[in-house]
């Protein structure tokens, strides 16, 4: 079989319509692979950031060239264990697929390097044309032993078919190479995109019912906004997805016009902020956003003065867009509650993870008038220390400290108002706080003497926990702001 | 009495595993009655474990609903999304649901095969509630996944095809023949690949409705290793397009864990939404509220007791399967221990009382010959059975017969304390509603406590008495007419169906009877013959009066206000032999006080209510400062007689239930039991064993030293260790250890050897360390730390 020949200026043309901006790297890989018959350097490794379009434009490439049984795309994600990696590169060069029609039996049982080889050897066509094995994600290779990654490229030498191994990855090349030598890939490196380059692939997903221009205002703000935080295309195209509509609104209910882009952009303000803030952490999902903006789009936009309570009881300020927002900012407050003494093991447990454990006696001595002696002493030794160390190495800068569990129930019993007896319950509860992630063992697991666990909560939420007990945790923290 | 034999002891009882009930009554309990006893607990605890699964099944339904609802929508929204907005479908976003149930893991559950089984019936969706524990690394986890899913999908494939029963799976068979036959005969690999072939099947088979969704629960979210999670979710929003897949976390913290778990790229593929169900706090409420107040089986648990389980639950674990336990073994025990306990079913309520029918059914006659001497010892000597019979003032020579005669009692007393006990619950049941009910009403929201709450107060003293009856009747006395009256016809209407003037119920009938007349009057619609005054100075009497009692002295009572100007009092007392003459008399004393009551009422009438009304009115205004102008004269009386009828009706019906007589035998009250069984104290188990070893090993020396620190040669090694250990400072010699302990070995008649002993202290010593008392050190040759202070 003789390869047919690709037009690879044609390709050049396609693909730069496709994905602007990355000219001179599809310049650079199409001048790497050639021709489907041609010899290609044997390993090639493309680097970038995430959604730099590593993945969408070697695949759109390699997909032009090549026909599938000569080029295997792996993501390595999905081939955990060398097992998959092998069977899937099988599968795909011997163009076989596992399906009902199989019974979902395969004819390939390949578990290690040697079986792989004497496989490959075997598939046909093998002595014709080149072949190429494109690992995505390549980061997680490293995870499969340390001769996986060495033995894949030399595997050309061991099959005697020229193979090309391309290896996809946001982890730079430093971070692969093993000790004891390997050979050097020919690097492809695909750099964040600049203002100029977002905006024209942002604008490949123009709507087709908007003027171009007006949807260009829109996303060079967007970028503006955002790009000092986020400069990941996908974020930016879910913003912007989402934004838009919001964006839109006030040319259908008339409130301003498409020649009027301030006026739009002040009116969306709020959105902007609220989306900053939840949206770009998923605190509110874009299905929600959506809902949300579905009942206020063209059409039933009578809501707007109709009796909804909280609409209402905003618009009278006038700012109904004002109450919109504030509608978004879901409330994000800690909305779990722990059994009464539970709470008091987590207050418990922070102390001794953020307290000097020497300082335990003046804190939770159970003497005469402890708080405001505590107070007392809590200032003068603040102040010593302070003078000592300015503060610097203060605990709450270098995270929680791991403390052993009976330190902790000596704090424990000291803080509780009323004394309990010690039962299996509270043993049980520091266990069931542990599965909770809110405390993190720190000794072994094996380990049943002398148990140690680091606090896991921030401070908000232990200081929420401790309101809600009425216990001041403020006055027994040390060097705490 | 004894005429109607039932056939209850001929029966030849039906081989029953007794599981280990004992004979009580030192041994002279009937074999009968242990059997019943059992029966008795395995039908009770099995009706009442079915009302707890009904009760739980009940909170779940709405959450249960909104929760497959929302998977649902969600999902359907995903592919809205996608058609709406262009370029969705790059997000690649999983919808997800998290589901914030509480921190109580084990009580989930129940919870998780509720939803799996909803969305499995209701929207035909593919399920799988992935179990933590399970799910350690990637590999592990996809092979369950899509093994699991395979095996449904063909079972689907299957039942669709069904007009070709059976040939489906012959076919697959078939296929599998000949791919292997072709090579093909290796396992599937179970990755993402092989399950997006099977959907594509799926699909192509029924092209027409859409592909199921897929939805893969994550039970205990905190509990997942996080670089599983990140890779299946990286796969499956990969397959985003091709499978349509849901997740589920159930979350026991809060959002946070989500975001601390996974890396913002990994996080930013999930569309989250969250819904909390925290449904342990309103399980046992309604358990509470269902079972434990109104006691339908015949047990309650006292203040003590059930103070305890509200603990456990509230103060330590939020875990209702602990509470159930523990309810369960408070039942098992009040069976197991209590001779008596065969009484319960006479205190039950009619529909449910345990073994009414049946092979074992018994009445209270057959009981009543077949308790032994002891039961009726046992039960006058319970407190307020002693008390009921002092309270008697029976002459000696009836108090003695009652003392004597086990049937006469019975019949006399025990049976009508029962139904009094019966009648006492009821009310309280229904009453105890009607106070919450009444809470409701007021505005203040410190005043609105959860039943669980009212029911403490209540076992606790009688809740008239307490703070919070009086801030609310306070409170409730600032609500307008129409609340009020509402209020009341609610209570009137709970309670009708429930009361009849007949024996113990009588007084609250009374009062629901004059409750009824009161909100006549606060409908401005008075029953011509009553007024507030009668309506309160029948309140005040304490005496029984039947219906025909009280329609004669309501139509007296109006005919001396009538004729009261001219203070016609023959024709008054020519109304009264008549209205006597009428019931039927139970107790043979009160014929001669029922004159009397007539006397009182009638007098009381006749204080002419004109001359005390304006008095009272001003009173009045001050109490109700904002009504008094829109109200009628007659209604301001009227109300005021409504609040008093009021609180007579909570102090008849809210009482103390440690004033009715008998409670002790239908009341559990041994929380120490509980406690030592529910919460063990290890460390003071181990103490005492170690301090105290007669306590546990009764062996015949023990019990013969009596002072208990003194150390003697015949304990137990280790004891003795310890005995000495206690003596000793911070760091222990342990040579010197050694000596005192060969010292007091040294009184064994046995004299042990040197050598034996010197191995009897090593094995001892290290007995101790592995209780956790000692640690070896290296500050100190031969030396060992303490690691105890005192009896802490
Ligand atoms: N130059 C471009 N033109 C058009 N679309 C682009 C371009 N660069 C990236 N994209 C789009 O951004 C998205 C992410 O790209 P892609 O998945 O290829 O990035 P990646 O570098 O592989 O990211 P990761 O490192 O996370 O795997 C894709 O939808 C792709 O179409
Ligand atoms: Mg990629």
């Amino acid at each position: 079989m003789t390869a047919s020949t690709v037009n690879l200026t044609l390709l050049r043309r396609s693909a730069a319509q496709r994905f602007p901006g990355r000219e001179p790297q599809v310049d650079q890989l199409l001048r790497y692979l050639g021709q489907p018959a041609d010899t290609s350097p044997p390993f090639l490794f493309i680097y970038g950031h995430e959604s730099t379009g590593k993945t969408s434009i070697v695949r759109f490439i390699l997909s032009e060239i090549f026909d599938s049984t000569h080029a295997a795309y792996i993501s390595c994600v999905e081939c955990y264990t060398p097992r998959l990696v092998f069977e899937h590169i099988l599968k795909q060069l011997g163009d076989s697929h596992p399906s009902f029609e199989t019974g979902f039996l395969s004819n390939v049982k390949c578990d290690s390097m040697q079986e792989f080889i004497s496989f490959m050897r075997r598939l046909d066509g093998a002595h014709q044309l080149p072949r190429y094995i494109v690992f995505d994600n390549a980061e997680k290779l490293r995870d499969m032993g340390p001769t996986f990654l060495p033995a894949f490229l030399r595997i050309a030498e061991l099959t005697d078919i020229p193979t090309t191994i391309i290896l996809i990855s946001c982890v730079p090349w430093d971070k692969f190479r093993p000790r004891n030598g390997i050979q050097e890939p020919l690097l492809v490196r695909f750099p964040i995109y600049g203002k100029e380059d977002t905006m024209k692939i942002l604008a490949l997903k123009c709507p087709s019912d908007e003027p171009l221009d007006f949807y260009l205002s829109f996303i060079s703000v967007v970028y503006d906004v955002f790009s000092r935080n986020c400069k990941d295309i996908n974020e930016l195209r879910h913003l912007v997805a989402l934004l838009f509509p919001k964006f839109c609104e006030p040319l259908f209910d008339g409130r301003a016009k498409r020649s009027e882009v301030p006026k739009l952009f002040r009116l969306c303000q709020t959105y902007f902020a609220a989306a900053a803030d939840k949206l770009y952490l998923r605190e509110i999902s874009s299905a929600e956003w959506l809902r949300h903006i579905r009942v206020r789009r063209p059409g039933d936009d009578s809501d707007d003065n109709s009796s909804d309570p909280e609409d209402s009881g905003t618009s009278i300020l006038g700012n109904p867009i004002e109450s919109d927002a504030l509608h978004l900012r879901i409330k994000t407050k800690l909305d779990f509650d722990l059994p009464y003494y539970t709470k008091f093991l987590l207050i418990a447990s922070f102390l001794a993870s953020y307290n000097p454990a020497r300082l335990d006696v003046r804190f939770f001595s159970k003497g005469k008038e402890s708080t405001s002696y505590s107070k007392r002493g809590k200032q003068a030794i603040q102040k010593q220390m302070m003078s000592n160390t300015g503060g610097k190495h203060r605990q709450q800068l270098l995270g929680p400290k791991s403390f052993p569990i009976e330190r902790m129930l000596a704090i424990f019993y000291s803080i509780l108002v009323d004394p309990i007896e010690n039962s299996i319950e509270i043993q049980s509860q520091i266990a069931s706080l542990v599965t909770l992630r809110l405390l993190v063992r720190t000794s072994n697991a094996s380990q049943l003497d002398g148990i140690k666990c680091k606090c896991n909560v921030s401070y908000e939420l232990i200081r929420h926990i401790s309101h809600s007990v009425q216990f001041e945790i403020e006055n027994y923290l040390f060097d705490f702001i | 009495m004894l005429h109607n034999f039932d056939s209850v002891s001929e029966v030849v009882l039906p081989h029953v595993s007794l599981s280990g009930f004992r004979k009580l009554i030192n041994g002279k309990e009937s074999d009968h009655l242990i059997a019943l006893r059992h029966q008795l607990y395995t039908q009770v605890w099995s009706a009442i474990r079915g009302e707890i699964d009904e009760c739980l099944a009940h909170v779940h339904e709405k959450g249960l609903q909104q929760v497959t609802d929302r998977i649902i929508q969600t999902a359907e929204a995903m592919e809205s999304i996608s058609s709406t907005i262009s370029g969705a479908q790059a997000f690649n976003e999983i919808p997800t649901l998290s589901l914030f149930a509480g921190i109580n893991l084990q009580d989930h559950d129940i919870l998780y095969t509720q939803i799996a089984q909803r969305l499995r019936t209701q929207h035909q969706c593919f399920v799988m509630v992935l179990p933590s524990g399970q799910c350690t690394n990637p590999k592990t986890t996809m092979t369950m996944i899509v093994s699991e899913l395979i095996g449904k999908v063909r079972d689907r494939i299957l039942l669709d095809h069904d007009d070709v029963t059976g040939i489906g799976e012959v076919e697959f068979q078939n296929l599998v023949r000949s791919a292997k036959s072709q090579g093909f005969n290796v396992p599937p690999s179970y990755d993402i690949k092989t399950l997006v072939d099977w959907f594509r099947h799926l699909k192509s088979r029924n092209p027409t409705d859409g592909a199921p969704l897929i939805v893969l629960v994550f039970k205990d979210f905190e509990g997942f290793d996080q670089s599983t999670l990140e890779t299946l979710i990286r796969i499956f929003s990969e397959y985003c397009g091709e499978l349509p897949v849901s997740f589920v976390f159930g979350i026991a913290t809060s959002v946070d864990c989500v975001q601390q778990a996974l890396p913002k790229h990994v996080s930013s593929l999930l569309q989250i939404e969250s819904i909390n169900l925290q449904l342990s706090a309103e399980s046992v409420n309604r358990i509470i509220d269902r079972i434990l107040i109104p006691g339908h089986y015949g047990l309650s648990l006292g203040y003590e007791a059930y103070e305890h389980l509200l603990d456990q639950f509230f103060l330590h674990n939020f875990s209702v399967k602990a509470l159930v336990s523990t309810l369960q073994y408070a039942f098992m025990d009040y069976f197991y221990a209590n001779p008596l306990s065969v009484l319960v079913s006479f205190v039950a309520s009619p529909d449910r009382a345990p073994l009414a029918t049946g092979e074992l059914s018994y009445t209270l006659d057959s009981l009543a010959r077949d308790m032994a001497e002891d039961h009726f010892d046992i039960l006058r000597m319970q407190p307020s059975v002693r008390e009921y019979l002092e309270g008697l003032d029976l002459p000696a020579k009836a108090l003695f017969a009652v003392l004597d005669d086990n049937m006469l009692f019975f019949n006399d007393h025990l049976r009508p304390l029962m139904d009094r006990l019966r009648h006492f619950r009821l009310h309280y049941t229904l009453a105890i509603r009607c106070f919450q009910s009444m809470q409701e009403c007021c505005d203040q929201s410190s005043l609105k406590k959860p039943l669980r709450i009212i029911h403490l107060f209540n076992l606790n003293e009688d809740l008239f008495r307490t703070e919070h009856y009086k801030a609310v009747t306070k409170a409730f006395k600032r609500l307008n007419v129409e609340t009020v009256t509402d209020f009341i016809r609610s209570c009137v209407e709970a309670f009708l169906p429930h009361v009849n003037d007949q024996g113990e119920g009588n007084r609250v009938w009374v009062i629901i009877r004059m409750l009824q007349d009161v909100i006549r009057g606060l409908c401005n619609e008075p029953n011509p013959t009553v007024t507030p005054d009668t309506v309160r100075m029948i309140l005040q009497t304490d005496r029984t009066i039947h219906q025909a009692d009280l329609e004669q002295l309501l139509t007296g009572v109006t005919a001396t206000q009538q004729g009261g100007d001219s203070s016609d009092q023959s024709s008054v007392q020519t109304a009264v032999p008549s209205g006597l003459s009428a019931p039927p008399m139970t107790p043979h004393r009160n014929s001669s006080m029922r004159n009397d009551l007539y006397m009182s009422l009638l007098t009381g009438a006749n204080r002419t209510p004109s001359a005390a009304t304006p008095q009272r009115i001003n009173r009045r205004l001050m109490v109700l400062p904002d009504q008094s102008q829109n109200l009628t004269d007659a209604q301001i009386g009227w109300i005021q007689v409504a609040y008093e009828c009021l609180d007579q009706f909570f102090r008849r019906t809210l009482r103390c239930y440690d004033r009715v007589t008998l409670h002790e035998l239908f009341y559990y009250d041994n929380k120490r039991l509980l406690k030592k069984a529910f919460n063990a104290q290890p460390r003071a188990s181990v103490q005492t064993a170690l301090g105290q070893p007669g306590l546990y090993i009764r062996c015949q020396c023990c019990a013969t030293h009596k002072e208990v620190d003194a150390i003697h040669h015949s304990h137990d090694d280790t004891c003795v260790l310890y005995k000495l250990y206690l003596e000793c400072g911070r760091l222990i010699n342990l040579y010197d250890w050694f000596v005192a302990f060969s010292s007091i070995k040294e009184g064994d008649p046995r004299h042990p050897s040197p050598k034996e002993l010197q191995a009897r202290f090593v094995r001892g010593i290290s007995e101790l360390q592995f209780l956790g008392f000692i640690k070896p050190t290296t500050r100190k040759t031969d030396h060992v730390i303490r690691l105890t202070w005192g009896a802490m």
